[in-house]
């Protein structure tokens, strides 16, 4: 009953060439991605302290008191340096001799121009800070224009007061003595442009300033999160090297099952027995059992074991991790073994090396940074990738429990199709 | 001459297929190069936008307002969805962080309180976040002073919030190089292809080596030792067919870069070359593997362990400058370092020593053809 | 268990097959009776391969009725598939098992389990002169033992009917003479062969009976002696001719065929020898000497043959060369 998986197995075993690419080759992929993402994990760009020159355009005392407010912010900040400069000549020369990160001009009224340096990560933070330094200048020119409306609506109600009060007064204390308030009530209702109303709109730009004053900073509105999560390039090819295997090992090696099979002879032989071809071909698929779960394991102990390579936190979840992939192998070399059946010319193998080369790579099995939004994520080995990562990294079982569920469903309905296929296939 | 030639065309008749797939293959490089090229860099080489993900939870004008803030003032990308979504964008780069706008955000922000903060989240090796915080409380720090003036009254404040959207002043950038970003993302496509292709043309080899293998196995090979074609001829034919394979690969890459007006300034003459000894140096290795190895299995294992092996070493696969100090040097005596590193250097705006390189992989393209000429040759003898 | 009634073991009636508008098999008739070995000849392109692809129940057929030790092989194939032992003309074994190994796997796929399957092991090994060659990589057998393991592969199970195509392919003469041993031997123990080969002299040594097919058609069946005699009027004389420069071989053939009881005469492509067809009377070589003297051709001797299996194939078959 068994002598198809037994014999597999011996022939496995045996075959150097199998056991190369089970066993030897993993490790060596292990061995080679372990030493070469060691130190990958930087971050590709860190924004270097900064040194911005600055001009202002202008000789107005508001542009200037906005510049002096813009310095004495910066004082404190680490990692920017702002340097008045000569003229803007002087600090667009130093910004071509890459002395500087960027050049600002100051306009009037209140504008920024920025002169942006070579390194695109550095200027955009300049850009970045600047567009903050003019969102509180538009915050603060809103505080003023707002405590101007208020000190005019407060004085128009004192205005209006004040005539009240005068119209009930007697004629003659109205002509010629002083209201009751301190001022004459011509004074009251005169205009805006008494000295009265020009103090008024000094208070609004005061109390807009106390208002700016106020030192905030012990008072912040953002608190970091802890991720607590971090994965390395190892940990992350520690798990796209299985997938690897699983698609390109056992998808090659399933469609040669019958090809080799074949070019030996051995399957017609087979054939000829009383065994019924449906057992001769559910024997077939079931002989890759102990190869794919061996080479799933040979990679996650090989790459846990000797470069440190995360997997889950817990047992259970590895476990389910290892489910997920050896029943995810099984599944593709089913499909697989159907392909070779139909596939007698050339080698099947190398039919579909191309075709599996192209899956992974665009599942950005062979490199994390290849990722197509709205395309990718669709893709088989992306999804298993990604279901393992869910695992590893977050503890979140679900999308490793459907994807057990739907391989266990494809190896299902791989090997009820496949059996009937070779049933009705008319010679080996 | 004409021997040669006859070896040529016979091998190249044999080689058909793969030379078909040699060619498709070279159009699918194409496609990835347009593929690459629009993809970009990634955010933090300053090629793409910065990504944020972005959760509200408040749902307020303040809200709104501060992503219209990242989007429109700081030109970032949002990305919405769940914690954990955002979880796994965040895991993956493809976003820098993860904002988390409260519930409460902005009652608690007009009543001057600090206890609703908006919540951060970055992965432990994000080196900026300093720089990304810095933008958010530059921003919340403009809310409070309208927060504080409005005194508790939200209609003021909303009032406030539009004024101050109103009245910021503009900051204008005079970039200094307009196109850097598009010279980033065709080195960056530039880069790909290339890469791609060191690791795909020596997949073709195994073509070419089991040609040779079936030629030993049928003993056709003996026929042609025992004939009077030297080694020389026979290899020369044989890799001439090798070559016209790989070159099918290659030319309408070439080709279409031309076609896409680059010149010059993305170097292609040097990037050809290189890429043509690159080509001569696996037809080499297709020879070496097909005369010396002893079973088509054998070769297969030969063919996959040196395209994955040599270019992992050589660089193709990852960049070199953050390997151990041992594999850089190691990685001089691959072939694969010679071919991609020039593209590497020339990426990053440096000179490379093209004839050099050009010279080291013929170099090892001549080793691989003695060493066959030499096996051939003592087969002869033995006779 | 075996439902035949008369010794007829194979029998095939009306078998017709057809592959697309090629008729591979065209209403072949024939039996194969119990205890013979049953030679089974043809051209490339006969349709000897299909007819034991069939019988052999891996290839369906188009019309015809096929019974084997009384059971049809359309509705009984299973029962068949366990009374058969196909040794095919191809080494079909794992290359990386040993001997024992590959033998014990097609022990097994015939229900052999446990000491009954060591013991038929151990047994067809021995049979087949490989019992010390048990751990031996059939990999790394010579061409005769792996040859001889084949066999053994085929017989393990202890078959009623074995079919050998071809089994002494490539092998030397001890390997060969051992294979024809172990035939008889079989035949012998009470085993039904079918035996196919393109090698005359040993078709001739060890078969019973001899089956002829070409076209798909049966063409000729019986004993040696038998298919001898449909084409025994005639008798071959060859002439061996020493090397001449300028020889007109062509007159020479004419003249000869002009002679009396002369049916055919063939020369060889480089002239070097003649092939005389003459009547089976024809006995005094007087005048085709003369013919040869007055042409001026040395000759180097005279040699008498008679019909053999090959020539009354060739015969039957035709000296044309297929394409199959």
């Amino acid at each position: 009953m068994f002598s198809i998986f037994k014999a597999a197995q011996l022939d496995l075993l045996r075959d150097r060439f199998g056991l190369f690419f089970l066993i030897f080759f993993p490790t060596i992929l292990c061995f080679l991605l372990g030493t070469l993402l060691a130190s990958m994990d930087n971050p590709d760009a860190v924004i270097e302290p900064m040194t911005v020159e600055y001009v202002v355009e202008g000789d107005s005392a508001e542009t200037q008191t906005v510049v002096d407010a813009l310095i004495e912010q910066f004082e404190d900040v680490e990692g920017l340096d702002l340097v008045q400069a000569s003229s803007l000549d002087a600090a667009r020369a130093h910004l071509d001799a890459g002395e500087i990160t960027a050049a600002i001009a100051i306009e009037e009224p209140f504008a920024i121009r920025i002169y942006e340096g070579t390194d695109s990560v550095q200027s955009r933070a300049v850009g970045a800070i600047f567009t903050g330094v003019a969102r509180i200048t538009g915050s603060y020119q809103a505080l003023v224009g707002h405590y101007e409306q208020l000190y005019a609506e407060q004085y128009a109600e004192q205005a209006a007061a004040a005539q009240a009060a005068a119209a009930q007064m007697p004629q003659d204390e109205v002509s010629g003595g002083e209201a009751s308030g301190g001022e004459t009530v011509q004074d009251a209702t005169a205009g805006a442009n008494t000295p009265a109303a020009s103090a008024d709109q000094a208070a609004a730009a005061d109390s807009a300033d106390a208002a700016i004053d106020v030192d905030f900073s012990a008072t912040s509105l953002v608190a970091n999160k802890e991720f607590g999560i971090s994965r390395t390039m190892m940990d992350y090819y520690a798990i796209a090297m299985i997938v690897m295997i699983i698609f390109m090992g056992g998808f090659s090696g399933g469609a040669m099952t019958l090809y080799d099979a074949r070019r030996q002879g051995t399957l017609r032989r087979t054939l000829a027995s009383p065994q019924s071809r449906s057992s001769i071909y559910v024997q077939y698929v079931l002989s890759w059992v102990p190869a794919n779960m061996a080479q799933v394991l040979v990679v996650m102990l090989v790459a846990s074991l000797c470069f440190g390579a995360q997997y889950a936190m817990s047992w259970q979840d590895n476990l389910l991790l290892f489910v997920m992939l050896f029943v995810a192998g099984q599944a593709t070399t089913s499909i697989a073994v159907i392909i070779g059946m139909f596939i007698k010319r050339a080698n099947p193998s190398l039919v579909l090396m191309p075709l599996l080369w192209v899956l992974l790579f665009l599942s950005g099995t062979f490199n994390k940074d290849v990722f197509i939004a709205g395309f990718s994520q669709y893709l088989p080995p992306y999804a298993l990738q990604s279901a393992a990562f869910d695992l590893t990294l977050f503890g979140r079982q679900e999308a490793a429990l459907v994807a057990v569920a739907v391989s266990a469903a494809v190896f299902a309905l791989a090997l009820a199709v496949g059996t009937v296929l070779f049933n009705r296939k008319k010679v080996a | 001459m004409k021997k040669t030639l006859l070896v040529y065309v016979n091998s190249l008749a044999r080689l058909r297929f793969l030379l078909v797939v040699s060619f498709l293959i070279g159009l699918g490089l194409c496609g990835a190069y347009l593929l690459f090229s629009t993809l970009g860099g990634s955010q933090e080489t300053g090629a793409k936008a910065v990504a944020l993900g972005v959760i509200d939870m408040d749902g307020t004008a303040t809200a709104a307002d501060l992503q219209d803030y990242l989007t429109d003032e700081l030109d970032m990308e949002l990305v919405a969805g769940d914690y954990d979504q955002l979880q796994t964008e965040l895991i993956e780069k493809r976003i820098s962080g993860i904002v988390e706008i409260p519930a409460g955000f902005e009652a608690a922000l007009l009543a001057g309180r600090d206890d609703t903060p908006l919540l951060v989240t970055y992965t432990d090796d994000y080196a900026n976040s300093a720089f990304t915080n810095a933008y958010l409380e530059q921003y919340t720090g403009s809310l409070q002073l309208l927060a504080a003036a409005a005194d508790g009254d939200l209609e003021v404040y909303g009032e406030l919030l539009d004024s101050a959207r109103e009245q910021t002043p503009e900051v204008s950038v005079a970039a200094r190089d307009e196109g850097a970003a598009e010279r980033s993302n065709i080195w960056n496509g530039i880069i790909w292809v290339f890469a791609m292709f060191a690791i795909v043309v020596i997949i073709l080899a195994q073509g070419m080596s089991n040609l040779l293998f079936d030629d030993r196995k049928a003993g056709t090979f003996r026929r042609v030792q025992a004939s009077d074609v030297r080694p020389w001829q026979y290899i020369a034919g044989v890799c001439l067919a090798g070559f016209t394979v790989s070159l099918a690969m290659v030319v309408p890459v070439i080709a279409f870069l031309a076609a896409q007006g680059l010149g010059a300034e993305y170097h292609l003459g040097v990037i050809a070359l290189l890429s043509l000894m690159e080509v001569l140096f696996v037809v080499g290795l297709a020879l070496l593997c097909g005369l010396f190895l002893a079973s088509r299995n054998t070769i297969t294992a030969a063919v996959i362990a040196s395209s994955t092996i040599l270019n992992m070493i050589g660089g193709a696969w990852f960049p070199l400058e953050y390997a151990p100090q041992f594999m850089q040097t190691l990685a001089h005596f691959t072939p694969q370092y010679w071919f991609v590193q020039p593209i590497y250097i020339m990426a990053e705006g440096g000179s490379v020593n093209w004839p050099l390189n050009t010279l080291v992989l013929a170099l090892f393209a001549t080793l691989c053809f003695l060493l066959s000429g030499i096996r051939f040759a003592t087969r002869s003898s033995q006779r | 268990m075996s439902k035949q009634t008369d010794n007829s073991y194979v029998t095939v009636s009306g078998l017709t097959k057809r592959f697309g508008d090629l008729v591979a098999v065209d209403n072949l008739e024939f039996t194969v009776r119990t205890g013979e070995i049953f030679g089974f000849l043809g051209p490339n392109g006969a349709g000897k391969s299909t007819t034991l692809n069939i019988i052999s129940t891996l290839l369906d057929y188009d019309k015809g009725d096929i019974r084997i030790a009384g059971h049809d092989l359309r509705r009984e194939a299973r029962a068949i598939k366990s009374l058969i032992g196909l040794v095919p003309q191809e080494i079909a074994l794992f290359p990386t098992l040993t001997a024992q190994e590959n033998v014990s796997y097609f022990a097994g796929l015939y229900g052999l389990g446990g000491s009954q399957r060591k013991q038929a092991v151990a047994e067809a090994l021995e049979f087949v002169g490989l019992a010390e060659q048990a751990k031996k990589r059939a990999g790394k057998m010579s061409g005769g033992q792996q040859r001889r393991l084949n066999i053994a592969c085929g017989i393990s199970h202890d078959p009623q009917l074995i079919i050998l195509d071809e089994p002494t392919v490539g092998v030397d003469a001890q390997s060969r003479e051992h294979i024809m041993d172990s035939i008889r031997t079989l035949r012998d123990r009470g085993a039904t062969i079918i035996y196919t080969s393109h090698y005359m002299p040993e078709v001739q040594e060890i078969c019973d009976r001899i089956a002829i097919i070409d076209h798909g058609k049966l063409v000729g069946i019986g004993t040696e002696a038998e298919l001898l005699a449909v084409v025994t009027d005639v008798k071959s004389i060859v002439v061996e001719l020493e090397p001449q420069a300028g020889l007109a071989i062509e007159g020479i053939t004419d003249k000869l065929g002009l002679l009396p009881d002369v049916r055919r005469v063939i020369a060889d492509a480089d002239g070097s020898q003649l092939r005389i067809d003459v009547d089976l009377a024809f006995s005094d070589i007087t005048p085709l000497v003369k013919v040869l003297m007055e042409a001026g051709v040395r000759v180097r001797s005279f040699n008498n043959e008679a019909p053999d299996l090959e020539s009354t194939f060739l015969a039957l078959t035709g000296r044309e060369l297929r394409q199959g």
